[in-house]
């Protein structure tokens, strides 16, 4: 591995001739707060008889979610 | 930051929904502020779009129909804005999360030394403070990030996240004066676009999707279209259907492919694998069809209809078409 043999400099922020705050102290934005998503509950499960059942299973669910 | 201001993405004059969702979410976050509401609309046809822009609740609607503005590659534009930003005082920019709208966005933060935050969902001001909450990580985790120490906050906003609402109107349009003193090097010399159907699919109020179990490209035309068609949505579909060559890849949801958060989602042979879910989870509601009962998108779909699509799709269609002949 030859990365490995190679040496790392290491500079400052000054070195950079950056004399500001660097870091999340010179970050423009703050983290406030780092949360899961809302789970997703399981839904229905349905199984369908025919095809035209299938379909009506979903008409009716769209349906009564206003969603058509 | 008081004021708001919303950069409005169009081509001549013909621009999306997100344009309207920024509209109504500038309000009110410029109530939440104590400040102004205002739409930026720049090149060929920004007058026209202006006219529309005045039936939502803006206080000011800036305009310029420069035509260098779409002559050239960006620059023209972040000029204007930076001018409308720095004459408006400490302000949150909103911008659509669109290509176009990442780059504005992040030229125009460099210029105003502003706070970046994107890909945003939900905004809130809590004691004058902006919090931008947005997913990360392909939305396994939720993060809330707020402004500090700057005048300025540009905010990318994911498409279909707030709704738009008309009404209100009378704002000032105002038409915006040519920043001076600037020359721009890159020309846009053609300008390409997609298939009408892939430039909605982040947009789209109803995304239909089709999987493996489709076991070709022509049902996504014959089964799939003619039910986008009458829910008024667009097609979709699993990197499995890409990969096969059956759609294009500008089609593809997940993980590599495009995020979209409609208020419905239908899966059509799709199994519903984590990387497919992370492009599609944070829809509103999910509907899919599936041979199988035990298939991953059984943990999350709201319904999961088991049976075969071939026979159910088209009955489905023809029950939308049926409901919507009456009421028509
Ligand atoms: C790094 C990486 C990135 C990835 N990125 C993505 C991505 O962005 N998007 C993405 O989608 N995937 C992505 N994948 C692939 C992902 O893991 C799955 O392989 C893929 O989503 C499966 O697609 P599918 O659901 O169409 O196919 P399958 O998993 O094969 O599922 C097909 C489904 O169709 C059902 N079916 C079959 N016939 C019928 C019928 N007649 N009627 C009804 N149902 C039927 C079957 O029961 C099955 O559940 C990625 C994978 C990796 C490793």
């Amino acid at each position: 591995m030859g990365a490995k043999k190679k040496s790392v400099a290491l500079l400052a922020a000054a070195d950079l001739g950056l004399d500001g705050p660097v870091g999340a102290a010179g970050a423009k934005t703050e983290l406030l707060d780092i949360a899961a998503p809302p789970v997703r509950g399981k839904g229905q499960v349905v199984v369908a008889e025919d095809g035209p059942a299938g379909a009506k299973l979903i008409f009716d669910f769209l349906k009564a979610k206003k969603l058509i | 930051m008081r004021n708001v201001i919303t950069f409005v993405e169009h081509k001549a004059g013909k621009t999306r929904k997100v344009t309207f969702e920024l509209a109504t979410e500038a309000r009110r976050l410029a109530d939440a502020l104590g400040g102004k509401a205002q739409a930026v609309v720049l090149g060929e046809g920004a007058s026209a779009l202006a006219e529309q822009l005045k039936g939502y609740p803006l206080d000011l609607i800036g305009v310029s129909d420069d035509p260098e503005v779409d002559r050239f590659l960006l620059d023209p534009a972040i000029d204007y804005l930076e001018a409308v930003a720095k004459g408006a005082g400490p302000s949150v920019v909103l911008v659509p999360n669109t290509l176009q709208g990442r780059d504005v966005a992040g030229r125009l933060a460099a210029r105003l030394g502003a706070g970046l935050t994107s890909d945003v969902t939900d905004i809130k001001v809590e004691g004058g403070r902006v919090g931008c909450v947005s997913p990360k990580l392909g939305g396994s985790t939720i993060t809330t990030c707020a402004f500090k120490d700057a005048e300025y906050g540009v905010v990318t906003v994911r498409p279909n996240s707030f709704t738009a609402q008309a009404g209100g109107g009378g704002a000032e349009v105002v038409s915006l004066e040519k920043p001076g003193g600037k020359a721009y090097l890159m020309v846009v010399e053609s300008d390409v676009e997609e298939s009408s159907g892939e430039l909605g699919l982040e947009e789209a109020p109803v995304v239909i999707s089709g999987g493996r179990g489709l076991g070709g490209p022509e049902p996504f035309s014959t089964l799939l279209g003619p039910l986008a068609q009458a829910l008024g949505g667009t097609v979709g579909a699993s990197r499995a259907a890409a990969d096969a060559g059956w759609v294009p890849y500008s089609l593809q949801i997940g993980q590599t492919g495009k995020t979209v958060s409609p208020p419905l989602y239908i899966a059509v042979g799709i199994s519903g694998a984590i990387q497919h879910k992370v492009g599609m989870r944070s829809a509103g509601t999910i509907v899919a069809v599936n041979k199988d009962g035990a298939a991953p998108i059984a943990d999350f779909a709201d319904l999961l209809v088991v049976g075969d699509a071939f026979q159910i799709i088209p009955e489905l269609t023809k029950l939308i078409r049926e409901a919507q002949a009456v009421h028509a």
